[in-house]
């Protein structure tokens, strides 16, 4: 790093408290970080890649944390760059600095405010129009950049060169190549963030603006972006900038400034962002027509035939193992058959991805191809994460991790080291039907960790192989009945998985009545991956007739929530304008690194309160108040749901543990199993909607109030409780009254 | 009266009767108004031939005069957007010449002009262009050269004319993705979602949004 910049870390002035942000995590594992060290930005549109290269620059350690007053989420990781170690920031994807999201605004903050070393745009290497408007925007702002084209083999492959040698001269900043997701120009990369440069670029603006822009500058506040840049954002009222204006100007400067500003508008018929947009085109332009190329497109080159062959090879033996050994057999034969089907699969995907990228990209967006995709897609991953994950993972955790080893030694601790009293407060506290160890720890670490993190797994390959916004395009017209956009695809699927990091995803919805929206119909009745595999089995067990009368009373009830709801809000449908992005085979890499942080996320986060939900239950039974409960809520479960009263601890235990109510009642299906008597397929399906209608887990119920706020948790809650019984009791009603089954 | 100078004044008295939105229309005002685009006494003439009444010390306009000030209006800002979308003249450049034009078109030419337009609902400066017969029957006399992306088939090739609305989140985030006029565009489905190639990115859309984009079909 030249000296300027890391001179500004020892003696800089101590940073005021606004600009120090790091959550606090009460039970965190968060990584220090020494303040002094310099920073650097990446800054890109979404999809560029920026998140590989942030992996390839900063390695596994990050933190996330909240960018202070806002929801949204910035990583942070340190790494040695151009031969100092530099804090590197990851800003939200923006197209734009133009703040239209609260992401974009808080990229846009943080490059004005932050003490930055070097900003480093993440472009896009055949989309260079879009990215050079960016780094026009980011040229303006005075402060040393470095462009980096990524993805440059997918330029090359529609035949466009970039020759980004003549647009480094023309900036006066340097520009590198890389193809980040093979690791392609990372070193290059580093050394050139050593050696960031101010760019020499200036934009003329229209007369009118000129003059205003000159009449604000001597207006603005220091702050380490130029002053043209701040000049020109509040000029064009990009969203946020007048109020951060008015905080730090006397209020008859504000006036002036308005009056600047209206005295501009004037001069045009259009908006001030589209006049000043126009000029930034027109220095665009200039700079393509210079440095970008068409040509043919390549000869794409044939997949090594080799590799397939191979490919079909692993698939074939696999398929024999599973004929030969069936669903039994030895585990190496299990496990071997599962590497070679995953193995095989991933390769013919990447050869048909080779061959055939933009077809299968647009057929995904199809209905027919695009759910008969999505249908294998379910499949694929109901394998890795119901059946492996929920079932294999699951069993070794329960029975042999926990069950042969930690449960009996934490019991052996307890009693005879300890000398806890058997059956007394501590040792119950501890490992008693409702312990810490025995139940909270067992069920967040034995059941819900293998479960989630399979899941996250196969969602982070999703992710990255670009299937979701086309999945987004796919079910857009279907939720906009129930007023959410297609975006809300992903906290759905999410829900599927775990339902607490569903509500958090929910973030990325656009306003905030579709946040509510999407976060109702989760509480409501999306199942986690907890629950789901144990309803497919209790259902299943029936016939095929029980699981989609059950399926289909869930769906119902979720659409017709949704519709309602949608009436009820005040309130438009976002827009909805999403990019297709070219499908990419994943880097496991990245996907993995992805994995560790949301399962880093779940162990500092949910865990906790699963043990909370855990403390209460045994409060709960310490003062004999379960029973209480229970008995409580029998009128309800026996009369209106016609179910046995036993089923109402069913209920209160599913608050805690989603699954445990649905285990409970297995065991009831098979006759004579477990506390409860036998249950009629018509009590199976009303227990079961009603036991997936009611609240959601005690994590997700926390996480709820924390996003949404405690009102609207409140309400939701509330208004979940009682639809569920409602809507339990109408179809045991309707079931009995069409004689059912029976 | 020549014909020409009646269109001119019965246009600005119409134009302030819709400003105006019901409320009568102050003879000062008009006068005052007129006086600044013509010499003379206009709204004597325009009494003599028929087209208004004064009472009171207010204007009204009688049927032949709000038809014809109507129709003037209309011819005016439709000539303004066959200037500025398909000859590519500047907003301020097109006014001079749409003046004279707003005189010269006769009906059919009018029906022909707002069907190739695509029965615009909008001038260049975001005023109303009053309805014609055409726009309310639709009928296609001339195959659209201009209309919303959401009326092409897919496969077809188009530029992008003008985006239509006032949501600016809605413009900025095409404008961000390069749906911008003059881009060449690509449609590739219409139905669950809108999918539009664009440059080398590939965006899908609803519906609403396709209806706001304005493209002139290529090839």
């Amino acid at each position: 790093m030249d000296a300027t910049a890391a001179g500004r870390g020892k003696g800089a002035p101590r940073r005021p408290r606004s600009v120090q942000h790091r959550r606090r995590h009460r039970f965190g594992l968060r990584r220090r970080v020494p303040r002094e060290l310099p920073r650097v930005a990446l800054v890109g549109s979404p999809n560029v890649g920026k998140s590989v290269i942030f992996h390839h620059l900063t390695g596994l350690y990050a933190t996330v944390s909240n960018y202070p007053g806002t929801t949204v989420q910035l990583t942070r990781g340190t790494g040695h760059l151009g031969g100092t170690l530099v804090e590197v920031i990851d800003t939200p994807g923006v197209a734009s600095l133009s703040a239209l999201s609260e992401d974009a605004r808080v990229a846009r903050d943080v490059l004005i405010t932050e003490e930055l070393a070097a900003i480093v745009q993440i472009a896009d290497a055949k989309n260079l129009q879009r990215s050079l408007l960016l780094t026009v925007q980011l040229a303006e702002l005075g402060l040393p950049m470095v462009v980096d084209l990524n993805m440059a083999d997918e330029a090359a492959a529609r035949g466009i060169t970039v020759d980004w040698r003549a647009l480094a001269e023309e900036l006066g900043v340097p520009f590198v190549e890389t193809v980040a997701t093979a690791g392609h120009g990372i070193g290059a990369l580093r050394e050139a963030i050593g050696r960031p440069r101010v760019a020499r670029l200036r934009v003329t603006y229209d007369a009118p603006v000129e003059k205003a822009i000159g009449l604000l500058e001597p207006l603005m506040p220091p702050c380490p972006a130029s002053k043209r840049a701040l000049a020109l954002m509040v000029l064009c009222r990009e969203p946020g900038m007048l109020d951060w204006l008015g905080k730090r100007l006397a209020p008859d400067e504000m006036r002036r400034v308005d009056n600047i500003i209206r005295a501009c508008e004037d001069n045009f018929d259009l908006p001030l962002f589209l006049v000043v947009q126009r000029r930034r085109r027109e220095v665009v332009d200039r700079l393509l027509r210079r440095a970008v190329r068409h040509q043919p497109k390549a000869e794409r080159g044939v997949y090594p035939p080799s590799r397939v062959a191979l490919a079909l090879t692993a698939i074939a033996v696999s398929l024999a193992l599973l004929v030969g050994y069936g669903g039994e057999g030895p585990l190496w034969a299990t496990l071997g058959r599962y590497l070679l089907a995953i193995l095989g699969g991933w390769e013919l995907a990447g050869a048909a991805l080779a061959h055939a990228e933009e077809k299968i990209s647009l057929r995904l967006t199809n209905p027919l191809f695009g759910l008969a995709a999505g249908a294998v897609v379910l499949y694929v991953v109901y394998r890795f994460v119901g059946v492996l994950g929920a079932g294999t993972l699951v069993d070794f955790f329960e029975s042999v991790i926990f069950g042969q080893y930690i449960n009996p030694a934490a019991e052996h601790l307890c009693g005879p080291v300890l000398g806890m009293r058997q059956g007394g407060l501590l040792y119950d506290f501890f490992v008693g039907e409702y312990g810490m160890i025995t139940m909270g720890l067992t069920y967040a670490f034995a059941i819900v960790f293998p479960i989630v993190t399979t899941f996250f797994i196969a969602f982070g390959i999703l992710e990255d192989s670009g299937y979701l916004p086309r999945l987004a395009a796919l079910a857009n017209r279907l939720f906009s009945r129930v007023g959410l956009s297609g975006q809300a695809i992903l906290p759905m699927v999410l829900g599927l998985g775990c339902g607490t990091m569903a509500v958090l995803t929910t973030r990325i919805l656009e306003t905030r009545r579709e946040r509510i929206i999407a976060t109702l119909l989760l509480g409501l009745g999306v199942p986690c991956s907890a629950q789901l595999a144990i309803i497919v089995a209790v259902t299943a067990s029936l016939g095929w007739k029980v699981l989609l009368l059950t399926v289909g009373a869930i769906v119902f009830h979720l659409a017709l929530v949704g519709y309602l709801a949608a009436r009820v809000l005040p309130g438009e449908k976002p827009d909805f304008i999403v990019e297709l992005p070219p499908m990419r085979m994943p880097v496991l890499g990245n996907v993995l690194r992805k994995t560790w942080m949301r399962v880093r996320w779940y162990v500092t986060e949910a865990v906790p309160l699963f043990l909370l939900g855990t403390f209460i239950l045994f409060v709960l039974d310490r003062a004999d108040l379960l029973g209480v409960l229970a008995r409580w809520s029998e009128p309800v479960i026996s009369g209106l749901l016609g179910l046995p009263r036993q089923t109402a601890m069913a209920f209160i235990m599913g608050f805690v543990r989603r699954d445990y109510a649905v285990v409970m009642l297995r065991e009831a299906t098979i006759a004579g199993g477990g506390p409860l008597p036998e249950l009629t397929p018509v009590q199976v399906v009303v227990a079961v909607v009603t036991v997936v209608l009611f609240v959601p887990c005690v994590a997700s119920v926390f996480i709820i109030i924390r996003e949404r706020g405690l009102r609207v948790a409140a309400a939701i809650v509330g208004f979940v409780i009682a639809y569920a019984f409602a809507a339990g009791g109408a179809l045991n009603y309707l079931l009995r009254a069409l004689h059912v089954f029976q | 009266m020549p014909l020409q100078r009646s269109e001119d004044a019965l246009e600005i008295i119409y134009r302030l009767k819709q400003d105006a939105e019901g409320k009568p229309l102050d003879e000062g005002a008009v006068r005052e108004e007129l006086a600044r685009h013509l010499d003379g006494d206009p709204l004597a003439e325009l009494r003599e031939q028929g087209y208004v009444r004064l009472r009171d010390g207010i204007v009204e306009l009688t049927p032949e005069g709000e038809k014809l000030g109507r129709t003037t209006l209309r011819l005016h800002r439709l000539a303004e957007r066959l200037l500025v979308d398909v000859l590519s003249f500047d907003v301020g450049d097109a006014e001079p010449p749409a003046c004279e034009f707003e005189h010269v078109i006769s009906p059919e030419v009018e029906e022909s002009i707002c069907t190739v337009l695509g029965h615009p609902r909008e001038c260049p400066h975001g005023l109303p262009i009053p309805e014609g017969e055409c726009c309310r029957a639709e009928r296609r006399v001339a195959e659209k050269v201009i209309g919303p992306l959401a009326e092409l088939e897919p496969g077809q090739r188009a530029r992008v004319v003008y985006i239509l609305t006032k949501n600016h989140p809605r413009l900025h985030k095409l404008m961000a993705f390069g749906v911008v006029p003059g881009t060449e565009i690509r449609l590739h489905a219409k139905y669950p979602s809108f999918v539009v190639e664009v440059g080398e990115t590939t965006i899908a859309l609803d519906e609403d949004v396709a209806e706001d984009i304005f493209v002139a079909k290529l090839s």
